[in-house]
């Protein structure tokens, strides 16, 4: 049965429960290369198949169940505990389906064979590449190859139906460099959706010039500095709090921009919009996980909170219209393609027109060290610290700490360096007027 | 789940090409997700996850392939799939006929045959004393469970069925005042059955972090510095489970990627400092009575005072390490390959009373409780966030502080442990690595580290 004919027969039979229903059939066929010091050490194949069904009663009240197996005693267990446990759902919100009717079914796509040989090849000149660059540069740590095929079906019962496929090839580099002083260990990776698109030796240039130029990193004293966080660290704090923007946190008191829509939450140079129409293939995006199209959204303007993103249920919650932002069937809310407007300067005239100014471009732990309800972070962190446009030291042994609403108000300008991160979200770097840096006493 | 003959048909498919080794990994997990926000019951959410990830060595690497296809056909074609990326000499083997089966006793009672009322009235319990807390404008709970059955096959002649049970509740308290939020959180859980609600004290847990977030309200930013440092019991554990645990397994060791490797028989921390990986006490969180590639579980001392004692070495690894395997192979499930992870790792208690630790102490933090960190085994270089953290005085816990993170690097901070109390306790928490997101326990007394740099506001 192809997963078409399987979304039909599983509508059908939630449709004889009585239920109103929206699905998810995903599949992802993928293949990899790890290497360890440049040996390869792993060769992996995937091939896998996840269901998603959200169940509506007549009340508005949901259920969702999931299984990475579509075996007909599978299917017949989730439909047997939807019924059993969405008696037991209590909370109020009214879920509600797209109820427009379009049928947007994109070509399947898939993997050619051969590609692997071709990124085995890639990696594999990469690793000598890199170790003739700098004889400071000791080793390939980790590195590995991947490529994968993905499609994904929704439909409901209200006869919708969209899909989408997407091929993912991705190189990934861990270097160590060494000398008599000081060692440094640093990852970077690259991915496109085009084989020939990958650009590894890219990536061996970019990690190799930043791992020397970290060398010799020494802590600085602790105290408040002027900073700039690099593009891609912006990208990494941006995906870290993105939640903040959630009208399903701000719904549920988990995010401070409860009632800020309408107010300034930012310097006056803030703009973020999320936008995944306007953007190159890998990352666009016509509409959201429950087939409601996908829009250009400013959420902050000149400084202010124009709006947060919805869902079907958060924004009919509140009378507004969705902003094509719901996510996992709809039982969460997330950006497609978010970014922050560049300014105008490079990043070194940013440098340039302060006097003293620390350049993080390494932080670590967001996962444990970073807030996402009070925006508190305290970061282990790297970087530059610069004089008079001069660079005096790279910088390492020191942390980083505030708030994050806070530092968007302290964003005094930012450069026309955008960087666009893997998770799907872009970002200059930006000068801030201070950071609190913990370092040496 | 299967039988012998065709296991035998899977591997004969999977090393039609050669390869010294062959496995094949079933698995049929079940479990169940419940939400409480507002003090109602959001979702509940039934996951089922089953199928087979079949792995062979040979010429020096590992070749896996996973499935949800369980069926003969779909295990065949996962096999042939994998053997078409090998050329490598052949063996002969053969598979058990019969298959060794563990099973729990009568005492564990399985969540997956717990009616959702009762669940659901553990949470409603958890929301009402939570409810009307000072300054708690949100409690959210989490119950969580999974029944997780596996069967191993391999040419080695492992024909072995196991089923582990796991139960965990979460609570998140978000407190607000005068424009600021604070949030605490606690996750106890066991590998136990849903017995295990009859001894724990869930509405201690629930005060205690209403009270911890609502406190963290009025605490003024960490300082910043070097400083020295206690370290609770408990979660407090995570720092030796960062900062030392993961470079003791044979995934960064085997490549030279460990600050550790190439050091057994040397001293490698403090005397005072011996530490521990045990898979086997029952109900622990992290414990499995066999590892992901059949072996038995048991004690494995990793650091006797202050000497390296062993690594955490699975079946691939010890081939390249000439090491034996310690039972400490571990997925998060079928579709990762398996590789070394820790399972219970703990400092074992030492003599020292808590209160000569903290009133020798002078100045610095006393950090009750960690809130997760990481670590690059490469150079040592770990981080933690302090979720709970005091300032100590004259040798007096004081204030509590908020957003204090501790960094170092492994090797000097276990050189740097001075005091060791007699203590011990573990925690749950869930470990991130190549092999995927597996249970395990941290633990430790309470120790004193003489100095390490603490982040927080300058």
């Amino acid at each position: 049965m192809n997963i078409r004919d399987m979304i039909n027969n599983i509508i059908s039979k939630i449709k004889e429960m009585g239920y109103s229903a929206l699905l998810n059939i995903s599949t992802s066929n993928s293949a990899s290369l790890v290497y360890n010091n440049a040996k390869l050490s792993k060769s992996s194949i995937n091939n896998d198949v996840k269901l998603n069904i959200k169940a509506i009663n007549d009340k508005g009240r949901a259920i969702e169940v999931s299984a990475d197996n579509l075996s007909q005693e599978t299917i017949e267990f989730l439909l047997k505990s939807i019924d059993e446990n969405l008696k037991y759902i209590e909370n109020e919100d009214v879920n509600i389906l797209y109820m427009g009717k379009e049928k947007q079914l994109s070509k399947e796509l898939s993997l050619n064979e051969g590609e692997l040989s071709v990124l085995k090849e890639k990696i594999e000149n990469i690793h000598d590449y890199i170790l003739q660059k700098d004889s400071r540069i000791k080793s390939v740590t980790g590195s590995s190859v991947s490529m994968n095929s993905y499609s994904s079906y929704i439909a409901n019962t209200e006869g919708m139906e969209k899909s989408v496929s997407k091929n993912i090839y991705t190189a990934y580099l861990g270097l160590f460099v060494q000398d008599n002083k000081d060692e440094i260990v640093l990852y970077d990776f690259c991915y496109s959706s085009k084989l020939e698109d990958l650009d590894i030796e890219f990536i061996a240039d970019r990690i190799s010039k930043k791992a020397l130029d970290m060398l010799y990193g020494k802590s600085i004293a602790s105290g408040n500095y002027k900073c700039i966080i690099q593009n891609d660290i912006m990208c990494e704090l941006l995906h870290k709090y993105s939640g903040i923007f959630s009208s399903e946190n701000a719904q549920n008191g988990l995010s401070q921009f409860k009632d800020s829509e309408g107010k300034p939450v930012a310097s006056k140079v803030v703009n973020l919009i999320d936008d995944s129409l306007n953007v190159e293939d890998i990352f666009k995006k016509e509409f959201d996980d429950e087939g409601h199209p996908c829009q250009r959204t400013e959420l902050i303007k000149d400084g202010m909170l124009n709006t947060l993103l919805y869902n079907l249920k958060t924004s009919h919650k509140i009378g507004k219209k969705s902003t094509g932002n719901a996510y996992e069937l709809g039982s969460s809310v997330k950006y497609n393609y978010m970014y922050f407007q560049p300014g105008k300067k490079s990043l070194q005239e940013l440098i340039e027109c302060c006097e003293e100014v620390l350049l993080i471009n390494e932080v670590e732990a967001l996962h444990s060290g970073a807030n996402e309800v009070s925006g508190d972070f305290s970061l282990p962190a790297k970087g530059f610290l610069y004089k008079n446009g001069k660079l005096v030291q790279a910088v390492k042994g020191i942390t980083i700490s505030g708030n994050y609403y806070d530092l968007l108000k302290r964003v005094e300008e930012f450069a026309n360096d955008t960087y666009v991160s893997h998770y799907s979200l872009a970002s200059a770097s930006c000068l801030l007027s201070s950071m609190s840096i913990a370092g040496d006493n | 789940m299967i039988n012998s003959s065709l296991a035998k048909k899977v591997l004969s498919a999977a090393l039609k090409n050669g390869g010294e080794f062959g496995e094949i990994f079933l698995e049929n997990t079940s479990s169940n997700h419940l939400l409480l926000m507002d003090s109602k019951i959001k979702t509940i959410n039934n996951v089922v996850q089953r199928g087979a990830g079949i792995r062979v060595f040979a010429n020096d690497r590992v070749f896996y392939a996973s499935t949800s296809d369980l069926s003969e056909q779909g295990l065949l074609s996962c096999a042939s799939m994998l053997s078409e990326a090998i050329n490598s000499k052949k063996i002969s083997f053969s598979i058990a006929d019969k298959k060794t089966v563990l099973s729990l006793d009568n005492s564990y009672i399985y969540p997956n045959t717990v009616d959702t009322s009762k669940k659901i009235a553990i949470l409603k319990n958890m929301a009402n004393v939570a409810c009307g807390r000072e300054n708690i404008v949100q409690f959210i709970a989490r119950y969580s469970d999974k029944t997780q059955n596996v069967c191993i096959i391999n040419t080695e002649g492992k024909f072995i069925e196991d089923t582990r049970i796991y139960t965990r509740i979460f609570c998140n308290a978000v407190a607000e005042k005068n424009g600021l939020t604070q949030t605490a959180y606690a996750g106890p859980g066991a590998s136990l059955g849903f017995e295990y609600f009859n001894n724990i004290d869930l509405e201690s847990i629930v005060l205690n972090t209403t009270t911890l977030a609502n406190n963290l309200l009025a605490a003024k930013p960490c300082p910043a510095g070097k400083m020295p440092v206690i370290i609770d019991n408990n979660f407090g554990g995570v720092i030796f489970h960062e900062a030392c645990g993961h470079s003791l397994e044979a995934s960064a060791v085997a490549y030279g990627k460990s600050e550790f490797a190439g050091k057994l028989g040397q001293q490698i921390a403090s005397t005072c400092v011996t530490a521990v990986d045990d898979g086997g006490p029952e109900g622990l969180w992290g414990s499995i009575k066999i590892d992901d590639e059949g072996e038995e579980t048991g004690k494995l001392v990793l650091i006797e005072n202050g000497i390296l004692k062993n690594y955490m070495i699975d079946k691939f690894h010890s081939k390249m390490m000439n090491m034996p395997a310690t039972g400490s192979s571990r997925r998060q499930n079928y579709t990762y390959a398996p590789t070394s992870r820790m399972r219970n790792t703990y400092i074992a208690a030492g003599s020292d009373k808590f209160e000569d630790m903290v009133s020798s102490m002078g100045e610095g933090l006393y950090a009750k409780s960690l809130g997760g960190g990481s670590v690059n085994p490469e150079t040592g270089e770990f981080n933690f966030n302090v979720s709970e953290g005091y300032i100590v005085k004259n040798g007096k816990i004081q204030d509590l502080v908020r957003g204090a993170s501790l960094i170092g690097k492994g090797s000097d901070i276990l050189m740097k442990i001075d005091m060791v109390s007699d203590c011990l306790a573990q925690d749950p928490g869930m470990c991130g690595s190549s092999s995927g997101s597996v249970p395990v326990t941290v633990g430790q007394p309470c120790i004193r580290v003489s100095e390490i740099v603490v982040g927080g506001e300058a």
